[in-house]
């Protein structure tokens, strides 16, 4: 049988890949160009918005994953975990060998993330070989697939005495953040339900379904490879950094990543990387059971739109803002960069003041960065909705 | 960039207010204009290019000069809406748009806070929210 | 069996067509779909045509690749046609008119329709029972759920279970097959405010409005992208349309034959109706054979083949009762941004006035809240010029009128239940279409019960627009000055006997044993309910109703 400890351990993972999962499709989705240029005529340009809006919805159900695991976690006793290794992330990092990275939309990016949806029938065949072979090791720690890692955790759950000890009040449905599917796990047939409501929406589980993510993945490759196929020149995005980082140090930073080298550049990174890591809190602070109800619905809401109005078209501007000085050389991209930070405090008056501070610290920033003249549109409008969200908070 | 378009261009940033318009497009508004605008235009860009010779800036010269002109006002007027809603009026009260990329690249939709129908760069659920504007 | 035989033909590929075709091929019955329009090109291309054209309306992604003009209330030819859009192809003499159009197309008018897909209400099919108005419908509210259940998860229909259970007793014995389409940000601001407020007294619930638009990946089609353009077009497939249901058909093993325009069916010494003569684009003449024949083009067209050929109409009811769901808009400012133009262009309504002993009456009414700004009387770009030219504005003073004046649009909308009247017709006209057969002739006149009902919506819309603290721009209390809604109804009513109706409860003609007659044609009554979901699980149910009448067809032997 698997220990509460270990059950939780199998769930933190979990978070670390929807979450990992998340920030890669969404680094893809926004260096997809919204305008036509040299390389991308303007008949193709409707057609890439549409794989961006795609790839922005799989990430959202990614973060709806995030949410679910975190209200599993919650329930088996233990609290939002959303810590994860910077990009790009070691291949053995997880038993799945499957790198999680940063890369613009393109071949290589869409056969990574179809990597990621594969059902394990569907595995090629001389990897599918040697996995088969390779026993299921008993405590779910040697997963093969990610639906293969939840299963290990419901059927953990199934198995353990007494498992849910969460509180209740805790738990976050769709009266507290808006996404409409999260489940509450407030009994063992709930946290079923909810495990599966995610591999449903993953990966599936008949080969032929096309609605699932891997479905959208490899119909959103296919049209890729025809519009290559056309017209080879065909570039539908910007050329950006692979990994970017506004921090190569050993100490906590992306050490293989790749240093945005033009310093506004690499300031507005860093002013996402903030708004990142603070939206994050936000809504971690959403399953505090201590919390009044208002104010866990204002972060769990200033969360999400802080990702809708502010990160989407941030990341979306920094893809078209030079990494470097040198002409003709890559755009940089949104880092996802998380480094030392505290967890918002339980204590509703503290949290509420570092939130409102930061914002305010944040919105300051950004409304410097838009008034620079390396500014591109874009920044203007992202400074203008942090300053409403600040606002509303 | 030949003359008259850099001048449709200097002349287009102060109608519509921004003094980065993507070349690409003002090439394409430029080409609509020309033909609507045969007569019209040449006269009108020689005119707006003579009052920022003589130290006029931009912004006055359509105030005081052009916009409230019945010479200069109309054809001025039709560039200012072919920017913002990527076509131009015919007599049905139609807008014309030059073309697919013309109509979706107008400024309106971007000014009011919206996208161009059939083109929301948008993901599931994004219109519960106000957007970034 | 030849090659112009078949079990099953279905006359017209829209909704109910298609999806009668794909029950019967996955049983391998042997089926053609015959279709008068054309299937056109991709959905990429017909959006880039839309964005291209001069003229914006309904048709416009549309129009046909045959040069000439193919007969059909929305492909206007010329600048001069457009003006008078709808007497290009209707022939209508009457004072007031009948304002609904539809697409020759295969996939139907489902390619611009908006998608909503509420269930008619119990009492909606059994009004003279208990308000002495209208007729009753054979069948009932619990007969049709089932079917409503199977066309939901067909259509894919996202909805939000709690809020629909029980609307005005309606049950529901499934879930919806996905969590609801999310309400826009105008919708939360009415919400908030009729939390509020009460209107006469009470609290008036939003609720969000189901409809076949994906909130997930469905059935092989993207989840909603908020694209704003479900009419005319979705760019990207989440709104379910008839072509759906034409492609997995075809790949069951279905024939369509498109650009074959049906001109009349053919009655057999013996009664039955089993040959369908037709004209293609090209002009050829042909005809098919099937052991059953099903009528499915839409409520004006069904009745037009069925009169032309003379066949249905013991009852004389063929044609008769054309009803549509009669429309009003209101539009105001709120006094902050609501932000239109995105989104769905309506995500959430008020159901209260759907039903109550005021149908006794007076019409009942379904009400919406618009996210498209004032779009129903102009756009952003009539904004924009009017700025322009009347107020002078440029620059950065334009941007930032246009974006308070444009971000505040609100917009509610009313839509009223007309009843059958016999004298609302479709007959034959004299003019000619140009395949040289006789254009729908429209006769149409509201009556009291109709015009009494825009009265206490208008009411309920402005206090409503007050709870919101917005102002009214635009409100006509005319009666006479309404919109349709494209909802063609009547014209081949089912009922209780061949003396009062054209078909029984599964939709098969009382003259005919081998004919049906599907589509919203076949409602006695129209209620307040969007009709496709209604015509979705009607058909589904005469699908499966086919299927147990085939096997004795196919033993009978078939004159010559």
């Amino acid at each position: 049988m698997m220990s509460r400890s270990t059950l939780l351990k199998l769930l933190t993972e979990a978070c670390e890949l929807e979450h990992g999962l998340a920030c890669s499709y969404l680094y893809s989705a926004m260096t997809l160009k919204s305008q036509p240029d040299g390389r991308l005529p303007a008949e193709q340009a409707p057609m890439v918005r549409q794989w961006a809006s795609q790839l922005y919805f799989i990430a959202a159900q990614e973060m709806l994953h995030l949410a679910q695991a975190w209200n599993l976690l919650t329930a088996l006793g233990g609290t939002p975990y959303y810590l994860r290794p910077n990009f790009p992330q070691n291949t053995k990092y997880y038993p799945l060998h499957l790198k999680l990275v940063l890369e613009p939309y393109g071949e290589a990016a869409l056969d990574r993330f179809v990597a990621y949806e594969r059902p394990l029938e569907l595995m090629p065949e001389h990897r599918f070989v040697q996995d088969a072979a390779r026993p299921r090791a008993a405590d779910g720690e040697s997963f093969r697939t990610i639906g293969e890692l939840y299963d290990s955790i419901e059927q953990g759950i199934a198995a353990l005495p007494n498992a849910i000890v969460g509180d209740p009040a805790a738990q976050v449905g769709p009266d507290l953040v808006d996404f409409p599917e999260l489940v509450k796990v407030v009994d063992v047939a709930s946290a079923q339900r909810a495990i599966r409501s995610v591999t449903h929406q993953g990966e599936g589980n008949a080969t032929d379904r096309t609605d699932c993510h891997f479905g959208i993945l490899m119909a959103l490759r296919e049209a890729l490879l025809r519009a290559k196929k056309v017209d080879p020149a065909f570039e539908p995005a910007h050329r950006a950094l692979p990994n970017p980082t506004t921090d190569a140090s050993e100490q906590y930073g992306a050490p293989h990543g790749s240093l945005i080298g033009n310093a506004y550049s690499r300031d507005v990174a860093a002013a996402f990387d903030a708004l990142y890591s603070l939206m994050l809190r936000m809504l971690g602070y959403t399953w505090s059971p201590g919390g009044s109800m208002a104010v866990r619905r204002s972060f769990g809401r200033g969360a999400i739109i802080l990702m809708a109005s502010v990160l989407k078209p941030l990341g979306e501007a920094l893809t078209q803002l030079p990494a470097s000085d040198d002409r003709g050389g890559l755009n940089a991209g949104p880092a996802f960069g998380l480094t030392r930070h505290v967890q918002l405090s339980a204590d509703e008056r503290a949290a509420r003041v570092l939130v409102s501070e930061r914002l305010s610290e944040l919105t300051a920033q950004v409304g410097t960065l838009a008034e620079s003249p390396q500014a591109v549109s874009g920044i203007k409008r992202v400074a203008a909705s942090l300053g409403r969200v600040a606002q509303s908070i | 960039m030949e003359a008259a378009l850099a001048s449709f261009v200097r002349l287009s940033s102060a109608l519509v207010g921004d003094d980065l318009l993507p070349d690409d497009l003002a090439a394409l508004y430029f080409e609509q204009a020309r033909t609507a605008l045969a007569d019209e235009l040449p006269a009108l860009l020689a005119r707006f290019t003579h009052l920022l010779q003589s130290g006029v800036e931009p912004v006055t010269a359509l105030r005081q000069h052009l916009l409230p002109d019945p010479r200069w006002g109309p054809p001025s007027k039709i560039i200012l809406a072919l920017w913002f809603n990527g076509g131009i009026k015919n007599m049905a009260g139609d807008w014309a748009p030059a073309s697919a990329d013309g109509y979706y690249r107008a400024l309106v939709w971007d000014v009011i806070g919206a996208h161009p129908p059939t083109l929301s760069n948008g993901y599931f659920g994004h219109w519960k929210y106000p957007p970034e504007c | 069996m030849p090659a112009d035989h078949f079990d099953v033909v279905i006359i017209g590929a829209g909704v109910a067509g298609a999806l009668i075709a794909d029950v019967l091929a996955a049983r391998h019955v042997n089926v053609l779909l015959l279709e008068a329009g054309e299937t056109g090109g991709d959905r990429g291309a017909l959006t880039a045509r839309w964005a291209a054209a001069t003229v914006k309306g309904l048709g416009a992604p549309y129009v046909a690749s045959r040069p000439e003009r193919i007969p059909g209330p929305e492909q206007p030819a010329t600048e001069a046609d457009r003006k008078n859009a709808r007497d290009v192809y209707y022939d209508q003499q009457t004072p007031e008119k009948y304002l609904s159009t539809y697409e020759r197309r295969v996939g139907g008018s489902t390619w611009h329709w908006l998608g909503h897909t509420p269930r008619l209400l119990p009492n909606d099919f059994r009004l003279r029972s208990t308000y002495g108005v209208g007729v009753d419908w054979p069948v009932g509210y619990a007969d049709l759920e089932p079917w409503y259940c199977k066309a939901e998860k067909e259509l894919g229909v996202a909805g939000d279970d709690a809020e629909w259970q029980n609307v005005h007793g309606a049950f529901r014995s499934q879930p919806f097959p996905m969590s609801k389409i999310w309400p826009s940000w105008s919708d939360e601001l009415f919400s908030q405010a009729l939390r509020e407020v009460p209107i006469s007294g009470r609290r008036l619930a939003v609720l969000s409005t189901p409809s076949a638009r994906n909130s997930q990946a469905y059935d092989g089609r993207p989840p909603c992208a908020g694209n704003a353009s479900c009419v005319p077009i979705c760019p990207i497939g989440a709104k379910y349309d008839g072509s759906v249901h034409v492609k997995k058909s075809v790949a069951k093993g279905a024939q369509l034959w498109e650009k074959s325009v049906a001109l009349r069916l053919e009655k057999d010494a013996d009664g039955g109706v089993r040959t369908v003569h037709f004209k293609r684009w090209d002009q050829s003449e042909a005809r098919v054979r099937g052991r059953l024949v099903i009528v499915a083009a839409n409520a004006i067209e069904s009745a037009k083949l069925l009169l032309l050929s003379g066949v249905a109409n013991s009852s004389d009811q063929v044609g008769r009762n054309l009803m549509d769901h009669l429309q009003k808009a209101v539009l105001g400012s709120a006094r902050e941004p609501v932000y239109p133009f995105r989104g769905p262009p309506s995500t959430s309504g008020i159901e209260t006035f759907r039903d109550g002993e005021f149908r006794k009456m007076r019409g009942a009414f379904r009400m919406s809240l618009g996210n498209d700004g004032w779009s129903r009387s102009g756009s952003p770009q009539t904004d924009v010029a009017r700025l322009i030219e009347t107020e002078g504005l440029f620059g950065r003073e334009l941007r930032e009128r246009l974006f308070h004046e444009v971000s505040r649009q609100v917009r509610m909308s009313c839509s009223v239940e007309v009843l059958p009247n016999p004298a609302n017709r479709v007959t034959l006209s004299p003019l000619l279409d140009s395949f040289g057969v006789p254009r729908p002739q429209l006769h149409f006149a509201t009556d009291d019960y109709t015009r009494d009902a825009f009265g206490p919506a208008l009411d309920v819309i402005q206090d409503v627009l007050r709870a919101l603290d917005a102002t009214v721009t635009s409100l006509d209390r005319n009666p006479r000055n309404y919109s349709g809604a494209g909802h063609i109804m009547g014209t081949c009513r089912m009922g209780f006997d061949a003396k009062t109706a054209v078909v029984d409860a599964d939709c098969r003609s009382f003259d005919h044993r081998n004919l049906y007659v599907v589509g919203a044609g076949a409602f006695p009554t129209c209620g307040t309910a969007n009709p496709t979901l209604t015509v979705a699980a009607l058909a589904l149910r005469a699908a499966d109703h086919v299927l147990s009448v085939l096997p004795a067809l196919a033993a009978a032997p078939v004159p010559a």
